[in-house]
């Protein structure tokens, strides 16, 4: 190959270059591995250029790139004009390479000292790295493990660690930034589409291809391959159905009957009228909840009102002595709700900011709650517990398909 | 003067002193009788000299100009009748009263008025209308703090956050952090419901129900913090916001040191 042979041909001639490189006895030094197959080029084209000061006869367009030359330029086995041919500036003529000239603007070298305190810099970080992972070692036996839940021991062996991985990562980071070569390279690509004949014989292909199946004449084939086709989604379908058994009613039922008595769901006692103050609110069960369904389901809200506060009249029917029960699970997507405000008597959904007027049949006044919460009919016994009237008439909870 | 005539100007005397002793005597049975039905310990007839004091410090502390000069409420303020000296020690130990400007919610403060004249005030307001008392919380260490965190977890837990951090209400209210919350401060909280808080009376949750939700709430008070920052101890939500602007924030800075030329 000529040195007016600038371009790599192929990507296998582009490609070749760093395999070359390695097989170059002149290359052996770590640095060349480190840097990569996209610097590689460059590297060598550095070490060609470098050359190049005494051979006269490279073209104009090549210019020296490679900032220091630490170590004196080793004869290889590969010629010149071998490398020179992928390595040199590459030709404008396809408006392929765009890279400003900037860009092979050359660096300051370093000069002896700064290298040296490099290599210092660089010594230091791996030095601490090795203290920081012996130190982790050490504090696993010496610090108190129970000590502040643990938090010394945390420190100590997570700080070690981080502090010799980050060490070593910015040891290698140094290293490379100071006392590595630093050569740029340009790696060469081919055009995206294949030639025209190519194409026009995959389309031919394709279209011999379709007529020799024979699907376009004969008729019996085609239908029943439709027919395949339109059945086969059908299995998928069918096994949704081992999604689970429907809800049924199961949704429908709350736990709640009437009769029965409110229970405080943390202490299972009873609620007594006068158990709560004006403004007080409880969190009450039906007695005796046992099962999953009825956790999830039967929460409700007791809340007592000052008198004259409840300004929907349905609501007061269905009140007794200015308490009320509402279902705590949240219309919208289920969370249980008690962040009640007793002066404004808004009851406020943490997950969704849905807000409930609880003075005025719990009407949603913001958020994206589509429904008010149910409310429940209470009454006092002959004891003075209160007691379900009537349980809840729609489902709690969630809005669902067959709710109606 | 014949005896006829100084005997019957006598009894005329006698008459007329009778009908006096009568009257006095209705007078005395009367204030007795005032004394035995009218409420204890009222304003006007007492005699306890913290109340007075109390009554001078409500106009220096400018309460009266929004609660009315007998704390009979106004368009700016509720009320104090009946509320207590749990509330008014409770808003004052907090620094919430005086009140400091309007807003959706009074913030906590550093006290305004010492402890001794908040008892004052107390015992002024107290002498209204009755109303808790400031509580006995002594012995809440000896309370069982499960039950407390379970009671706590099921009463307060939705607003004041599963570790007391607090949590947002509407409108610019909110439920505030308990983590310098005392004892005192608690139990006052439950029995009177500041502001939006609900009230928990004795009879919703017990005192020795209060007792162990204080013990509770002491105890993840004083609980250390295993990563090394709380941040906020409400849980994945900042955690995650951390991890991901600090975590990638750092990761994006290395990247570009690690793309600088030297």
């Amino acid at each position: 190959m000529s040195n007016d042979d600038d371009t790599p041909k192929t990507a296998a001639e582009a490609a070749g270059s760093p395999l070359k490189r390695a097989k170059s006895p002149a290359k052996s030094s770590g640095e060349a591995q480190e840097r990569g197959t996209s610097a590689s080029a460059g590297e060598i084209e550095g070490e060609v250029l470098r050359r190049s000061n005494m051979a006269p006869d490279v073209p104009a367009t090549v210019r020296p790139r490679r900032k220091v030359g630490r170590r004196a330029p080793v004869q290889s086995d590969v010629t010149e004009s071998q490398e020179q041919a992928h390595l040199t500036r590459p030709s404008d003529e396809d408006g392929t390479h765009f890279l400003p000239e900037s860009y092979y603007g050359d660096d300051e070298p370093l000069s002896i000292r700064e290298e040296k305190f490099a290599e210092l810099q660089v010594a230091g970080l791996f030095t601490l790295a090795t203290l920081a992972s012996l130190w982790t070692c050490v504090a696993y036996f010496i610090v108190p493990e129970h000590q502040r839940l643990g938090q010394l021991m945390n420190y100590s062996l997570g700080g070690g660690l981080a502090v010799a991985l980050l060490a070593l990562g910015a040891g290698f980071v140094l290293w490379a930034k100071k006392l590595l070569p630093h050569d740029k390279a340009v790696q060469e690509r081919h055009a995206m589409h294949s030639p025209e004949e190519e194409e026009l014989l995959a389309e031919e292909t394709f279209f011999k291809g379709f007529t020799s199946t024979g699907l376009g004449s004969r008729k019996m084939l085609r239908r029943s391959l439709l027919g395949i086709v339109a059945v086969l989604p059908l299995p998928a379908l069918v096994l949704l159905k081992d999604l689970g058994p429907l809800p049924t009613k199961k949704l429908r039922n709350n736990g709640w009957r009437a009769g029965q008595r409110l229970v405080d769901a943390t202490t299972r006692q009873p609620v007594k009228l006068g158990d709560l103050e004006i403004g007080g609110i409880k969190t009450v069960m039906p007695e005796g909840f046992t099962t999953p369904d009825q956790y999830a389901l039967s929460p409700t809200m007791l809340i007592r009102f000052g008198p004259d506060e409840i300004r929907s009249k349905k609501e007061l029917a269905w009140s007794k002595f200015d308490h009320v029960a509402y279902s705590k699970i949240c219309t919208h997507a289920g969370c249980p709700i008690s962040l009640y405000e007793q002066q404004t008597h808004h009851l406020l959904c943490p997950c969704h900011q849905s807000t409930f007027d609880m003075a005025n049949d719990a009407n949603v006044i913001f958020g994206p709650a589509a429904r008010r919460l149910p409310q429940m009919q209470l009454d006092v016994d002959s004891d003075g517990y209160f007691v379900v009237k009537q349980p809840y008439e729609v489902p709690v909870g969630p809005s669902f398909w067959e709710r109606g | 003067m014949s005896p006829s005539t100084f005997t019957a100007r006598l009894a005329g005397r006698r008459r007329r002193a009778a009908g006096l002793a009568v009257i006095v005597v209705c007078l005395g049975l009367l204030t007795l009788v005032y004394a035995a039905v009218a409420p204890r310990g009222s304003a006007a007839g007492t005699t306890d000299p913290n109340v007075a004091a109390g009554r001078a410090l409500f106009e220096k502390y400018s309460c009266a100009s929004c609660h009315g000069m007998n704390a009979e409420g106004g368009q700016r303020a509720p009320s104090l009748i009946g509320v207590g000296a749990a509330a008014v020690d409770f808003q004052m130990s907090t620094g919430r009263m005086p009140l400091q400007h309007h807003g959706a919610q009074a913030p906590r403060h550093p006290p305004v008025a010492s402890e001794a004249e908040i008892q004052q005030i107390g015992a002024f307001v107290q002498s209204l209308g009755g109303g808790p008392e400031v509580p006995d919380v002594s012995g809440w260490q000896k309370s069982d703090v499960a039950f407390g965190g379970a009671l706590f977890r099921t009463n307060c837990a939705q607003c004041h956050n599963f570790v007391g951090s607090g949590g947002a209400l509407t409108y610019g209210r909110y439920a505030p952090s308990l983590a310098k919350a005392t004892p005192t401060e608690i139990y006052e909280a439950m029995v009177t419901g500041p502001e939006n808080m609900p009230v928990f009376g004795d009879k919703t949750i017990t005192p020795d129900q209060k007792l162990a939700i204080i013990n509770y709430v002491k105890s993840v008070q004083h609980e250390a913090n295993p990563g090394g920052a709380g941040l906020g101890r409400i849980g994945p939500v900042s955690e995650t916001l951390v991890g991901i602007l600090v975590g990638l924030g750092l990761a994006v800075l290395a990247t570009l040191w690690l793309g600088t030329r030297a």
